[in-house]
């Protein structure tokens, strides 16, 4: 009897609810107070809404935004449906650059929002207008563009308007990034799919840090330029503003030099792993467009070896040395070694041709990263030019810190005397030349922004500060997204990333997480990078007091939302998690 | 009635010139110095020189064979691939390793990816299978050369006999040795001798294997003068997949399915269910997933089913389905609505991660013998069973009523036995009155204590965590999956607010699968039906499935076929190298294993 009931139960559910599921049988519903979306199961009520996302936009303080604005947040829980297709931009700007970047993230925006579902709504009376006001004409992204803008939502009848003001297009951009995370899909009770946009809001934003960037290394493993662009697409959705491209290393050198076609022919994988300076130029506007700069690292003296071996061939003497030597382990820290050779003035000359090229790619005044992280003294301790370079001095640790030194200053020099100019910031990591008691022996802190990789416990980043250095933080036991796959390092999941606070005296420019490459390549490095680049944009952005628990919703949907806009990005939890916030 | 017919490939009766690259060779022994393979390449890109223009913008890489190793050097004439000095300097490049490679003497030809000619006779159970299967192989050689084969060059012949080909079912005891022999005399001719439809599969992978792409000259060599015997060492090679945790669309499990068939895994579990989802639709019991599913696009049919289950028949790989009970259960239970006093699970509240069957109320073994009897019938399989049985809370069981009229004589372990005997009844019903011939559990507190005697069948375990001797005492099969070393999913933290932790971290690399021989830890190498490698998929979706997997399943596929005693470094990492570039190939996305610098330099990382 029992069993005879359940099948026929079974018949007038599955005809009910699995075989015409199309909106499944859930809805959302919001309670502000606790900021969370509950789902039940139940008939259609006005006060429940029709999916997660949209319970997400208006549900708690900051919605489903990401990162979370700072300045103040208020949303209603209302939503104007309307369909993309009647959707307008009014720009007011003289200015003619403005108003083409202005007209390119319009697009931009459209397009992300785009949706072959939503193509049939026929929803048309309803109109949103988007209004931006940009104050200045200024079109250079560096650590001193305003990137802060006002964004107020207004409905009127069958009207909604989008308010944008800011001091800069890129303060603009970020504005129209909050409006896309405003809106979302939404099916209708005539079974038609449409957008809707929360119908009243006030937000004003502004970022703690103005240096929120990525690390990406295609040196170890090359990556192409369309999962370059990829990362820079997931940055410009969580509002990162700087990609840290670690062009180089001693595996290969993929960068393609007009003076010096050499590096490539002798560093390069192969033909197809070459980024040719159309690319980078190419590169360099698709990230402007989304609101993020290249700072480009040449890594030097160390990590320097394939790519450099044709000076001899050139009657140039050794360029680097230990190339490829091995055993490795007795020339350096990681396979294949390879450490520039600083006692050759030819090197000069090589490096002034060297940053020509890369200058020439850059804008106009762009920072430059040197490397010069783990020089190995052994390398050059072995080596009989560099041996007999130094004669009758003591080949102690100090001398070859000043040979370091004096290194960095020629390259300097070299750098200084290709562009033109002597106060172009340059980056470079921490090192034995960083270290506090010798520091301001060897780099001046006018010219030189230190990039700390230390542990967070580590107080060498707050040292720096108070000695009046400008750094960059990279907390290696957090922010290296490389860590959890080899030797003892374990990996650091969204919530360790975004718990990392670093210090907040002027002197910190903002911080870095940092995908060094010798165990992804364009198959992984998406979901390793994405969604935790992201937990460390909030940390960069809004730097709450609060830690990743409270910001567990619109993580989640942040993902999700990466993940739609096309970014591979790693799952955090079964969906079930996902559908039913709060209760794992 | 039986039919035997007869194919050949069309191409094989079309006459053209012989284009066979070995005529330009001087012989040499294979047994003499390695320098002769260098100086036997160069006679052959000699050839091809004429064809290369003047232009060279990055100056290229050549590698030369010294004592036994590939060496990089910069050039501006390219002279031999990467690949062509892997396949010819040491160890042929061919994952899992063979039980046996005799090279006459090594030699190559290129051959042309149009011309690939097969015969076979076979029995009608298996032709099918077959058909598909040669067109995969010649599909493999178009992805590991793309476009148009512009020079006619020689035809691979391939004769393939099946001595028992009425074997189209992959079991536990089914032969799946095969015997391959290479040889270019008058004709370039791959011979492969089987047992079954399975073990010519493996022989046809393999062959795939001895085909390389050479970058120099844009063109397939085979390698040839070779003699291979294999059979697996073990014959349960398995990948477990949770879909529960999170979903994945069919056609990215295929994808994990063609990645099993060249590695010769052969057993693809599916953790199909689990507390937070119910995705498959099963036709007795279709509320569960109805429930249970995380979306109306996040199901598999008895359609999809009943499709995964074919093609992986044809690579090669039985699909053991299991919904984990009386555990781990939860979403699309309590279908029948909360007003009914009487629930199918329990507990669901408190820990919606891990409900249990309400063992007050018996129509939730009912439930379980539909769902048995539908698992049954999509996956066209009986021998083997999976019935889940682990992580059960015993703690969730005590308040209820069965457990009370119980309690004087039982334990609670006792409870959990005689639970275990019931389902197992309903197992049997299912499947027309007896017991599959394996049924599998989860190692768990239950199968490491002394009621493992008490429950009416001799139950093989699927060890994955604790010390497995007392199930080996007691004479139970084992499949291996011990956490640790061959879980795939450790090693990203926690992922819900509540943890410190991940469960399993750290990750494991690929190295660690490789070595893990838990049949020599343990003994009882006769108790050993093999392993399976698990991912658990909290923190896995679509884009990280197959990285996940890759190439760590191909170092454990390794161990489970070949269980070598000892490993050389040079030999395993640049044969598995090749293998993960292989994959590549054919569309499955792998995991870096080191940067490309060191595939590029054998031996020097």
């Amino acid at each position: 009897m029992g069993k005879a009931y359940l099948v026929l139960m079974g018949i007038l559910l599955c005809s009910k609810l699995y075989e015409s599921a199309s909106n499944s049988l859930w809805r959302w519903k919001c309670n502000q107070s606790a900021g969370a979306c509950t789902r039940v199961s139940g008939d259609v009520d006005a006060t429940l809404y029709p999916s997660l996302e949209t319970c997400r936009l208006v549900c708690g303080t900051a919605g489903g935004l990401w990162p979370q604005p700072t300045v103040g947040t208020v949303l209603s829980d209302g939503l104007f449906q309307f369909s993309l297709s009647s959707l307008k931009f009014e720009f007011a700007s003289e200015d003619n650059d403005v108003t083409t970047y202005l007209k390119e993230i319009a697009d931009l925006f459209n397009k992300t929002l785009s949706s072959i579902s939503a193509s049939n709504c026929s929803n048309t009376d309803n109109t949103v207008t988007i209004s931006i006001v940009v104050l200045t004409n200024n079109m250079d992204l560096n650590w001193k563009t305003d990137e802060g803008y006002n964004l107020e939502i207004l409905t009127a009848g069958k009207e909604n308007s989008v308010k944008i003001s800011a001091n800069t297009i890129f303060g603009a951009r970020h504005a129209l990034e909050t409006v896309s995370q405003l809106i979302e899909l939404f099916s209708n009770n005539n079974g038609e799919v449409c957008h809707v946009i929360v119908d009243e809001a006030k937000i004003s934003d502004a970022p703690n840090y103005n240096h929120r960037g990525l690390l990406l290394d295609t040196a170890r493993n090359f990556l192409s330029i369309s999962s370059i662009k990829k990362h820079v697409d997931g940055m410009a959705h969580s509002k990162l503003n700087v990609l840290h491209w670690h062009i180089t290393d001693s595996q290969s050198f993929p960068l393609e030099l007009p003076t010096l076609p050499n590096m490539t022919k002798y560093g390069a994988y192969s033909d197809s792993k070459i980024y040719h300076p159309t690319d980078i130029a190419e590169l360099i506007s698709y990230a402007k467009l989304r609101g993020v700069r290249i700072i480009i690292e040449i890594d030097a003296p160390s990590h320097a070896g394939n790519g450099w071996q044709w000076g001899p061939d050139a009657g140039l003497g050794d360029l680097s040395v230990c190339i490829n030597q091995q055993p490795w382990r007795s020339f350096c820290i990681q396979p294949p070694c390879g450490q520039l050779n600083p006692v050759n003035s030819n090197l000069y000359k090589v490096l002034k041709d060297l940053y020509s090229d890369v200058i020439n790619m850059l804008p106009k005044g762009e920072v430059f990263h040197m490397g010069g992280d783990e020089v190995y003294i052994p390398c050059w301790n072995s080596t009989p030019e560099i041996i007999a370079y130094l004669g009758d001095k003591p080949r102690t640790t100090e001398t070859f810190l000043d040979l370091w030194s004096d290194y960095q200053a020629q390259a300097l020099e070299a750098f200084d005397s290709a562009v033109g100019n002597t106060n172009t910031p340059i980056i470079l990591w921490t090192s034995h030349l960083t270290e506090v008691s010798v520091i301001e022996k060897y780099l001046s802190k006018t010219r030189y922004v230190i990039q700390t990789w230390v542990p967070a416990a580590d107080t060498l980043p707050q040292n720096l500060l108070d000695l009046g250095y400008q750094i960059i933080a990279s907390t290696k036991d957090t922010w290296y997204l490389d860590h959890g796959f080899w030797g003892n390092t374990v990996y650091h999941n969204w919530r360790v990333v975004y718990n990392n606070k670093i210090p907040t005296a002027s002197g910190t420019l903002g911080g870095e997480v940092c995908m060094w490459g010798e165990l992804v390549d364009d198959s992984s490095v998406e979901s390793r990078v994405w969604p935790r680049a992201a937990a460390a944009a909030e940390r960069l952005w809004s730097n709450p007091k609060t830690n990743a628990d409270q910001a567990e919703r619109r993580f989640y949907r942040h993902r999700e939302r990466l993940v739609s806009r096309g970014i591979n990005a790693e799952a955090l939890t079964p969906r079930w998690c996902y559908q039913n916030e709060g209760e794992c | 009635m039986k039919k035997t017919r007869q194919f050949s490939d069309s191409c094989s009766s079309v006459m053209f010139v012989m284009f066979v690259m070995s005529c330009f060779l001087v012989l040499f022994s294979y047994t003499d110095s390695l320098s002769h393979v260098n100086n036997a390449l160069r006679i052959q890109n000699t050839f091809f020189s004429e064809a290369d223009n003047d232009e060279f913008e990055v100056v290229r890489y050549t590698w030369k064979c010294e004592s036994n190793k590939c060496v990089r050097y910069h050039t501006n004439k390219q002279e031999v691939s990467l690949n062509t000095c892997n396949m010819m300097c040491s160890q042929p490049s061919l994952w899992p390793k063979p039980e046996k490679v005799i090279v006459t003497y090594k030699n190559s030809t290129v051959i042309d990816k149009t011309r690939i000619s097969f015969n076979f006779s076979t029995q009608w159970q298996v032709y099918n299978m077959l058909i598909n299967t040669t067109d995969l192989f010649k599909r493999n050689l178009e992805l590991l050369k793309p476009g148009n084969q512009t020079t006619p060059r020689a035809t691979l012949h391939i004769i393939i006999s099946i001595q028992d080909s009425t074997t189209d079912k992959l079991k536990l005891g089914t032969n799946e040795k095969y015997h391959l022999v290479v040889e270019n005399n008058d004709n370039l001719e791959a011979v492969i001798v089987a047992e079954t439809y399975f073990g010519a599969r493996h022989a046809l992978e393999t062959l795939s294997q001895l085909i390389w792409y050479d970058d120099v000259i844009d063109e397939l060599r085979i390698l040839h003068n070779v003699d291979i015997i294999d059979s697996p060492k073990f014959p349960h090679r398995g990948v477990m997949i949770d879909t529960a945790r999170n979903y994945f669309p069919l056609d990215l499990i295929k994808k994990v399915v063609d990645g099993m068939a060249m590695s010769k895994l052969n057993v693809l579990h599916l953790h199909v269910t689990d507390a937070v989802s119910f995705p498959i639709v099963l036709p007795r019991v279709k509320q569960l997933a109805a429930f249970g599913a995380y979306g109306r696009d996040m199901i598999y049919t008895p359609e999809d089913i009943k499709d995964l289950v074919q093609y992986s028949l044809t690579r090669g790989i039985k699909v053991l389905l299991e919904v984990d009970a009386p555990g781990h259960v939860n979403a699309g239970w309590n279908f029948a609505g909360e007003s009914l006093n009487k629930k199918y699970v329990i507990c669901g509240e408190s820990d919606i991660l891990n409900g249990h069957l309400n063992p007050d109320n018996d129509e939730a073994l009912l439930v379980l013998e539909d769902i048995y009897n539908d698992l049954l019938e999509l996956s066209g399989y009986n021998e083997m069973f999976h019935m889940g049985s682990d992580e059960v809370n015993l703690t969730c069981w005590k308040g209820t009523q069965a457990v009370k009229t119980k309690k004087a004589e039982n334990s609670m372990k006792q409870f959990w036995a005689s639970y275990t005997n019931q389902m197992l009844e309903r197992l049997k019903i299912a499947n027309d009155g007896r017991y599959p011939d394996h049924i599998i559990m989860w190692s768990s507190p239950l199968t490491e204590s002394s009621e493992l005697d008490t429950l009416d069948v001799k139950v093989t375990i699927q060890h994955w965590l604790g010390n497995p001797s007392s199930i080996l005492r007691r004479g139970h099969k084992v499949i291996y999956s011990t956490v640790g070393q061959w879980y795939l999913d450790c090693g990203f933290g926690m992922w819900k607010p509540s943890m410190t932790s991940g469960v399993c971290d750290p990750y494991t690399p690929w190295q660690k699968f490789y070595k893990h021989r838990p049949w020599v830890i343990n003994g009882y190498r006769e108790l050993a039906l093999g392993g399976e490698v698990c991912l658990w998929t909290e923190e896995v979706e679509i884009d990280s499935l197959e990285t996940r997997i890759w190439p760590r399943s191909a170092a454990f596929a390794e161990r489970v076929w070949s269980d070598p005693d000892t490993m050389n470094d040079y030999d395993v990492y640049t044969r598995l190298v090749s293998f993960v570039d292989r994959l590549r190939s054919r569309g499955i996305k792998s995991s870096a294993m080191w940067p490309r610098w060191c595939s590029q330099n054998p031996g020097k990382c």
